[in-house]
């Protein structure tokens, strides 16, 4: 009979979770009495910014206002009667140059959260307050007569507090130079409360693994005389993450939720030359790339049990002060050589040739003062100080090739190859100290102390290879079928000095390959693409071995305001083996209509239907029983989306949108995302903006962390 | 290390081979095709404007537009028909045939005559082979070279837009809640994936040369570590995560953590994995979430089991 007395279903962990729901009124940072001051680690929890709620009648009070400030200015609108657009005069050139652009400013409400705050923050996380909504900005020196610059693009989006900002500038003078810069910031909270959380079930809402982080990239690139025969171009690109967190300290016996603070950064300098010839395009490109990663992970004082209840070996292991800290340094030179060549009217090429070697130095410090047993030593212990060192060394090359054959007018021949390459060898010690020790059993330890030392060396090597060859013939001017067949063969070596472990393992793939393509010039097109593939050798449990997979896409115009497409996708696989028993199955369907009239300028409307269904049912070896059981994956998602824009009177528009949502299997739920828009001209250059958006997340079954709120924007849009 | 540099010797003299032949080939007027017509056939762009006046007043902001000035290019006032071909017969005849038309031609013969001039250059490396090329994709399926809704590439649409408009059901996967931030514009398609082609499967990019694509801006997963997680080296990041969205949290393949791994440290003869010791009792809560040990599951530097 199968053992049923591990969770393993949604509806037993729902059975779980139940036992906790008369406390889910309380907040997300509620004291749990650990700590000196009665405050657990989870309220040294900063939320970056606060999310200010209003009740939902002041919240429809709101929008009935709104909608009545509007009202005036609608009627302005009719009794001034401004001059069409169309006819307006083109706005005055700016140093020379034809500029156009826009600016939207507006506020945020928050109008009437409720549920679970947190997860409203972890998946949209989108506040209160005045907001930069989006500017751009457009200069053009016509027949490139810039005398620095003859085309300039500026653009930027949500900006004043808003957690994901970008902003991004082109320029170009034909023929000289062209610059872009690209930087975006994203700011990553995610605290979800039912997630990797082992105290749940007492009531405790805690993401053990949580963030409050940020990210930011900025990417510059400049070209110097970008058609020139000889172009040279240095970039730049710096990505950097940073912010608290929650994390786990694991001793032995017991886990603990302390403070985790980040902070990454990967500068990348980037330098080379192009050389485009006529039939040539040979790309050398030289960078260095240094990189370091802090982490401080930490506990400054009181009293953390942890997350087990038991004592271990008659001992209570409990954590009282934890200073633990990571730094990696390191630095990749990284080669490339790109080509992409004609040589012959018959022949297209293009290759690529990629050499990087990371190294990476790392030290390691932690510091702990508790109660705590250690197994491998069998000992109590009360203190401890641990300091570690590694190096690690990945040489890497990737190889590609592709050539284009065409023997005659209507038959290609296509030839791809991939070789990806490398090992990683690495060393590693770690030394501990143990303060405060006792054994278990036996003599005491001279002076208390007790100390360790492990050393290890590691190798891990990969080759892999993909070889593809297809045949596309075109049987007539609008239809084209190709078959072909593709190769897949890899090996990977892990090895440890300390342990002695030595694996290789490989892999191989055979798959055939066959399509077609019919394309009606702006009428209908219908592509289909079959794999069908056969492997006697994987990695891993969930490698593919044998499968076929299948896509079916078309697009029908019977009208030209009328567009009808259409999808079908089966990835179907099983490995048989008879300790695996591995069968996935994930099936797509889509279906979208779009309707747009006069090219969509005065009506456009889109509906989107899609369906998902993927199974997936595997074998697993029970830890603590050594026994097999099912791990069955079941996920049946729709997704219905509509969305329509209206040009009303005097220029106004009015869009409504609707996105839903609606998934079952192992994690039930639904999710509506309606949002509706006006934009009312008020004269040549101002318009009034104004928008609504509502987002109900349901987990169906379990509302512990459902959510619902609506956001309101009201703003002007400045036109020049 | 003497076949590498054996291998990389004859790279080299291949690409010298390469070198050489685009010198020999070198011409001034790369767009002429292979019947050179007689110079009576062109007419010149001001010849076009006089009855394709708005399309001209724009073409004046196009990058396009550097044909019409520069004597380089060979199409000095005939920037026109630089791509749609010789006017004169279509302006003798005047009903708007005898011209190359892209809205009447195929998809391959669009993307010919568009590749005359961009084929060579590194964005497009790998088109032909990839399924974007294979599926007959015209350059105007995406770029309008006259009335752009994006003025930045010449897009017919925002960038996104035009990727889901096809990719319908990686739009319905942006939908579900746990997701990358596409509709916030905070990542967009072509971050990860190139469009034209590109030289490796599912025309994903690399990032900084030959790392995954996921790595541009998970720069802290990049590694390398000193005791590394081989399913993410092996198969990537998708191994455990959803790229698009997923319902699952942490973009999850599955909604349960102990299964995702389970699935494979589960011991199989010839398969790699390690099975977990028998105190890892899945009937308590804490052995119900690996993470919750196994911190550093993307790789450690400290730690052969990725505690720390």
């Amino acid at each position: 009979m199968k053992d049923r007395s591990f969770i393993t279903s949604r509806q037993d962990f729902q059975t779980e979770k139940n036992g906790a729901s008369n406390l889910r009124g309380s907040a997300s940072l509620a004291p749990t009495g650990r700590g000196a001051g009665g405050e657990g680690v989870w309220d040294t929890w900063i939320l970056s910014r606060s999310v200010l709620r209003i009740p939902q009648a002041r919240a429809a009070l709101l929008l009935v206002c709104l909608l009545l400030v509007s009202a005036p200015l609608l009627h302005a609108q009719e009794a001034a009667a401004p001059e069409p657009a169309k006819e307006s005069q083109p706005p005055a050139p700016i140093f020379g140059m034809d500029t156009t652009g826009t600016l939207d400013l507006g506020y945020r409400w928050n109008a009437g959260l409720r549920g679970s705050r947190d997860l409203y923050r972890s998946l949209v996380n989108l506040g209160e307050g005045p907001r930069l909504l989006g500017a751009n900005l457009t200069m053009n020196s016509p027949l490139g007569a810039g005398k620095y610059i003859d085309r300039l693009q500026l653009n930027a989006s949500a900006w004043g507090g808003d957690p994901y900002n970008t902003l991004r500038l082109f320029a170009e003078k034909s023929g000289a130079y062209q610059f872009s810069f690209d930087y975006r910031k994203v700011d990553y909270f995610n605290f979800i409360p039912s997630f990797a959380n082992p105290l749940l079930g007492q009531g405790i809402f805690l993401g053990q693994h949580s963030f409050d982080s940020t990210r930011r990239t900025m990417d510059f690139d400049l070209t110097l005389r970008p058609s020139a025969t000889v172009s040279p171009f240095i970039a730049y690109s710096r990505n950097s993450g940073f912010g608290p967190g929650v994390t786990t300290f694991t001793a032995d016996g017991n886990e603990f939720a302390v403070t985790n603070q980040l902070h990454d950064t990967s500068d990348y300098y980037r330098g080379g030359v192009h050389f485009n010839l006529s039939r040539m395009n040979l790309t050398l490109e030289q960078g260095l790339l240094a990189f370091k990663d802090d982490q401080r992970i930490f506990q400054t004082g009181g009293t953390n049990t942890g997350n087990r209840r038991t004592p271990l070996l008659g001992q209570s292991v409990v954590l009282g002060q934890l200073d633990e800290n990571y730094h990696s340094r390191g630095s990749t030179p990284v080669s490339r050589v790109q080509l992409t060549a004609t040589p012959w009217d018959k022949l297209t090429i293009a290759g690529r040739f990629v050499y990087s070697k990371p190294d990476l130095d790392f030290d390691y410090d932690r510091r702990t003062a508790g109660n705590f047993v250690s197994l491998d030593v069998l000992r109590v212990f009360t203190g401890e100080l641990a300091t570690a060192s590694s190096e690690a060394s990945r040489p890497h090359i990737l190889g590609n090739l592709s050539v284009e054959f065409r023997p005659v007018e209507r038959v290609r021949i296509l030839e791809s190859l991939v070789t990806d390459r490398f090992h990683i060898a690495s060393s590693s010690s770690l030394g501990r100290s143990l303060t405060g020790t006792r054994p278990l059993s036996g003599p005491p330890d001279p002076n208390n102390t007790f100390a360790t030392e492990e050393a290890d060396a590691n190798r891990f090597a990969v080759n892999l290879n993909q070889n593809q060859l297809e045949g596309v013939v075109d049987l007539t001017s609008r239809l084209s079928a190709r078959g072909g067949y593709r190769a897949v063969w890899s090996d990977t070596r892990l090895q440890s000095l300390a342990s002695g472990e030595d694996q290789a393992v490989s892999l191989k793939r055979n798959v055939g390959l066959a399509g077609f393509s019919f394309r009606l010039p702006r009428k209908a097109d219908v592509s289909l693409d079959f794999e069908a593939g056969e492997g006697n050798r994987v990695y891993s449990r969930t490698d593919i071995l044998d499968y076929r997979k299948i896509r079916l896409r078309g697009r029908y115009r019977p009208w030209e305001v009328l567009t009808v497409s259409g999808a079908f996708s089966l990835m179907d696989h099983e490995n048989t083996r008879p300790d695996l028993g591995y069968d996935f199955k994930n099936r797509g369907f889509t279906l979208s209509a779009s309707l747009t009239p006069a090219g969509g300028k005065r009506l456009s409307a889109n509906f989107d239907y899609s369906r998902s269904d993927l199974t997936s049912d595997i074998l697993f070896i029970i830890p603590q029983l050594f026994t097999t059981d099912r791990s069955l994956y079941v996920e049946d998602s729709h997704y219905g989306g509509v969305s329509l824009d209206v040009a009303l009177v005097r220029d106004a528009r009015l869009t409504f949108g609707y996105r839903v949502l609606s998934a079952t299997g192992n994690r039930p739920l639904n999710y509506h995302q309606p949002h509706a828009g006006l934009v009312i001209p008020l004269n040549r250059r101002v318009a009034w903006t104004t928008e609504w958006r509502y987002y109900g997340y349901n987990e169906r079954g379990a509302s512990l962390q459902d959510f619902h709120n609506h956001l309101i924007t009201a703003g002007l849009r400045f036109s020049y | 290390m003497k076949l590498l540099f054996g291998k990389l010797f004859a790279l080299m003299l291949l690409l010298a081979g390469f070198v050489g032949s685009g010198f020999a080939r070198t011409s001034r007027s790369p767009q002429e095709p292979a019947t050179t017509p007689a110079k009576n056939e062109y007419v010149s762009s001001a010849t076009c404007s006089a009855c394709h006046e708005d399309l001209a007043k724009t073409f004046s902001h196009n990058p396009h537009q550097i044909l019409e000035t520069s004597a380089k290019k060979g199409w000095k006032d005939q920037s026109c028909e630089s791509c749609h071909g010789p006017g004169q017969a279509h302006v003798d005849a005047g009903d708007g045939s005898k011209i190359f038309a892209f809205t009447k031609v195929s998809a391959r013969e669009v993307s010919k005559n568009c590749l005359t001039c961009h084929a060579k250059t590194e964005a497009h490396a790998g088109g032909p082979t990839s399924l974007h090329g294979k599926n007959q994709l015209a350059c105007t399926d995406c770029h309008s070279v006259h009335q752009p809704k994006e003025s930045l590439h010449l897009l017919a649409e925002k960038s996104d837009q035009l990727c889901i408009s096809c990719h319908k059901e990686t739009q319905a996967a942006f939908a579900k809640p746990f997701r990358h931030r596409l509709q916030e514009g905070a990542i967009h398609c072509v971050d990860c994936h190139a469009p034209h082609g590109g030289l490796n499967p599912r025309q994903m990019k690399t990032a900084r040369g030959n790392e995954a694509a996921c790595a541009k801006c998970h720069s802290d997963k990049r590694g390398p570590f000193a005791f590394e997680h081989a399913a993410m080296r092996l198969e990537g990041c998708i191994s455990c995560h959803e790229p698009h969205g997923s319902v699952n949290p942490k973009m999850l393949v599955r909604s349960q953590q102990h299964l995702l791994c389970l699935e494979c440290h589960s011991t199989a003869p010839g398969i790699l994995a390690a099975q977990p010791p028998a105190f890892h009792d899945l009937r308590s809560a804490r052995f119900q979430n690996c993470t919750t040990c196994h911190l550093k599951v993307h790789g450690s530097n400290v730690s052969k089991f990725l505690l720390r």
